[in-house]
């Protein structure tokens, strides 16, 4: 049920009709910025209540709900979000990425595919990536608008030529559907290559800067880089310390005698763990990619 | 390890906010009450950063966060988003205040002249040690023969007559709100006071000072205006038609005036806030000011004040720091520092 | 003093001597109708130097109902979370439409207007004691 007392899903409904009509811009205009009023939500700004308006204006009764933070269903933001939501919706939630109907995330694409029914928001801190060529927002939005990405492709020509490769970690850069350059947020490499012509859609939302933005399914997403240096996803050479998987994001945690890994995706983790099935992944068992046009 | 010790679930986040919570005590009406008629200043700065006028709430917000201000304000932004908007109130407007302290640092003598009303300005600033032992009554302040008035004529209005300042910035057409839009830049003058209203105290201060201190301290503005009073709110009545009063707020705010070029009408910038913060206005009036200049110093550019002077979203980031990192931590250190041991050549 | 000016002063007055007129002219008004009982944010906005921009919002309680004995509507609103304020004033502003207890509210809202007046002369005479005299050449 419910929570009794405010509006269905916490937001008014006209505050879920702007945010909507905001999401549908973004969907019509992929990679593009949309602004929006973004409401003060009860919890912190910069905690993720830009994808939390989004998620609170999609959802219903029905959905099935999954919220993860850095890939973990039980880390702590992510936990009260999604009590948050469940309390104010009345929505079941779930750890399972394949159960979801809605997947809230934090700096993660699930390791499991996601399908065309399914819709992943993303929470994004900083969602221009001309911010650190270009301070000014009514001057980077001028550069979007005349696609004028070169102060990017000189940065990263001059990391390649001093560092042989970029020195981008997560937030990587990608140019979608050869329009917009659209920071994916703080995703690592690792998944960036996963919301290329993707069947699901994707909602990126920012609530302290106030944009929205969007990859609808099957878009083109190219991760920014030279043909003959190619993008390469992180590579971690170690095994989950749980699984024994090696083929999926680790995390590193510091044991005993260095450095040990453990998967960063708990859904596939209590799965393995559990000896039950996963899902089909983006990555396979040796590592490769599931589409053969995604350099990674 | 720390980050292994961070995740875990809903039990540990229970117990974190019951253990705040009982660390603070009962939160009892008669609590509020206090706070609301003895600690103005404090819920007026809430309310003003918060951009309503509720000092019941705000007593509570102050009560239930332990007088953390920007939890507090977060409490009275995020109830406020939960709330319906009824009929607007009518325009509360400069010359219908009802002002309790009016100076200017102009002019010696001003229409109706200066009235310090209440302040500390020229008080010694000691502490009154002898209330740590026993309660201490205010001595009754000095009545004159004859009431000061409610309401004063307004000094820019009165420069302009004489022919010292420039003529008002049009007008914008409708009433933009920061609530219901978002700030885009160049932003029309009543978002930018709208922001100005609701941004951070200290905030407005550090870029304010800024600009006295050094950058930008070509030359030296002067307060023409400040004030401090009451403003009645009045509401439409549905049936009767017609408005009437449903009480007061407090308000504050500031007009100051500065050189343009030799020999042409001075500029003023201008603020003003919900309750009574001095400091605010002074601050926020004279980063107006500098915001119109061709070329501001960035540190006094509409966007560079707006965007990061906001309470709620610039200390909302700032704690965002803490929430775990791992994934991009190692993403961009395996970037950064390009093939550790763990990297095998891809 | 014309009906708004009257509703004016309610607002001033303590809820409990609200609440108790109200409740005493009840059984001559007969049964009220609520229309809408809500407690939201009134647009504040503030006109100076050539520009109307918003300065914030104000908390307000406000009822509106019918009582249907008499065909009239009352409305009722004030700063803050009480509810039962305004339903009160509410009542009040309907009794006045329909002619009921007129006296007794005229007179509530009259010693309201007088102890209030009183209270914000003192204060201004407090206030004007703060006067910087300068001297004028």
């Amino acid at each position: 049920m419910p929570r009794l007392g405010y509006s269905y899903a916490f937001l008014d409904p006209g505050a879920k009709r702007e945010l909507r009509r905001s999401l549908l811009k973004a969907v019509a205009l992929p990679g593009y910025q949309v602004a929006y009023a973004s409401r003060e939500m009860p919890i912190a700004r910069g905690w993720g209540t830009g994808a939390l308006q989004v998620t609170l204006s999609l959802v219903g009764p029905e959905d099935v709900v999954k919220v993860i933070d850095q890939g973990a269903d039980d880390s702590v933001n992510a936990a009260n979000l999604r009590r948050f939501i469940a309390s104010m919706s009345g929505a079941r939630t779930t750890w399972d990425t394949l159960e979801a109907t809605l997947i809230q995330s934090r700096h993660r694409i699930p390791e499991e595919r996601l399908r065309p029914h399914q819709i992943l928001i993303l929470q994004v801190p900083i969602p221009e990536p001309l911010r650190h060529v270009e301070p000014s927002e009514p001057r980077a939005r001028e550069l979007h608008a005349l696609a004028d990405y070169s102060a990017l492709w000189v940065g990263l020509f001059e990391e390649t030529r001093r560092f042989r490769r970029s020195l981008k970690g997560a937030a990587y850069p990608v140019m979608v559907h050869g329009r917009y350059v659209m920071d994916p947020s703080p995703i690592p490499r690792w998944d960036v290559p996963k919301l290329h012509q993707a069947p699901h859609l994707t909602l990126l939302a920012a609530g302290r800067e106030k944009r929205l933005y969007a990859v609808p399914p099957h878009t083109e997403v190219r991760p920014l880089a030279f043909q003959d240096v190619p993008f390469q996803v992180e590579r971690v050479r170690a095994r989950c310390r749980r699984t024994g998987v090696g083929h999926l994001f680790l995390n590193a945690i510091p044991g005993e005698g260095g450095l040990e890994h453990e998967l960063s995706d708990t859904s596939v983790l209590e799965k393995l763990r559990a000896g039950r099935a996963l899902g089909e992944t983006y990555y396979d068992l040796e590592g490769r990619f599931y589409r053969d046009d995604v350099p990674v | 390890m720390s980050y292994v010790t961070a995740r875990g679930g809903e039990e540990a986040i229970r117990a974190a906010e019951a253990l705040y919570r009982s660390l603070l005590g009962r939160l009892t009406p008669a609590f509020h009450e206090q706070l609301e008629a003895r600690l103005p200043y404090l819920l007026d700065r809430l309310m003003g950063e918060g951009g309503v006028w509720a000092p019941r709430l705000a007593a509570l917000a102050l009560a239930q966060t332990g007088g953390d201000l920007y939890e507090g304000v977060l409490l009275l932004r995020a109830y406020r988003t939960t709330l319906p908007r009824l009929s607007p109130a009518l325009a509360l407007s400069r010359e219908e205040l009802c002002l309790l302290r009016r100076i200017s640092a102009a002019f010696k003598a001003i229409p109706e002249g200066q009235v310090l009303g209440p302040t500390l300005d020229y008080s010694q600033r000691l502490l009154r040690l002898e209330a740590l032992y026993r309660a201490e009554a205010p001595p009754p302040p000095p009545e004159a023969a004859r009431p000061a008035p409610e309401r004063y004529p307004s000094v820019s209005g009165w420069l302009r007559r004489k022919g010292l300042l420039q003529a008002p910035r049009e007008a914008a057409e409708g009433l933009p709100d920061l609530t219901t839009e978002p700030l885009r830049f160049p932003a029309p003058r009543p978002l930018a006071l709208q922001a100005l209203a609701r941004a951070d105290t200290g905030g407005l201060l550090a870029l304010g000072y800024s600009g006295m201190r050094a950058y930008n301290a070509h030359y030296h503005p002067t307060v023409s205006e400040l004030g401090l009073g009451y403003a009645e709110v009045r509401l439409p009545h549905p049936v009767r038609g017609g408005a009437f009063a449903i009480g007061e707020v407090r308000l504050s705010f500031a007009e100051v005036v500065a050189p343009a070029q030799p020999g042409e009408p001075y500029r003023l910038g201008f603020a003003a806030t919900l309750g009574w913060n001095e400091v605010k206005v002074i601050a926020a009036a004279l980063l107006e000011l500098e915001m119109q200049r061709e070329e501001p110093h960035p540190a006094r550019s509409q966007e560079f004040v707006l965007l990061h002077t906001d309470p709620v979203e610039a200390s909302g980031f700032a704690l965002h720091y803490k929430l775990p990192h791992y994934v991009t931590f190692l993403s961009n250190l395996l970037a950064h520092q390009g093939q550790p041991e763990e990297v095998e050549d891809a | 003093m014309d009906d708004l000016e009257v509703l004016s002063w309610l607002t001033r007055a303590e809820a409990r001597a609200l609440r108790a007129l109200a409740r005493r002219l009840r059984p001559q008004l007969g049964a009220a109708r609520l229309l809408r009982r809500r407690v939201g944010l009134a647009l504040l906005p503030y006109q100076a130097e050539g520009t109307r921009f918003v300065l914030g919002e104000a908390l307000v309680s406000e009822v509106w109902l019918r009582l249907p004995r008499h065909r009239v509507e009352g409305y009722g609103a004030v700063l803050g979370e009480d509810l039962g304020k305004a339903q009160a004033l509410a009542l009040l502003d309907a009794a006045l439409a329909a002619g009921v207890g007129r006296g007794e509210i005229l007179a509530l809202a009259e010693g309201v207007r007088q102890g209030w007046q009183a209270a914000r002369a003192r204060l201004l005479r407090q206030v004007e004691a703060t006067r910087l005299e300068v001297e004028t050449l």
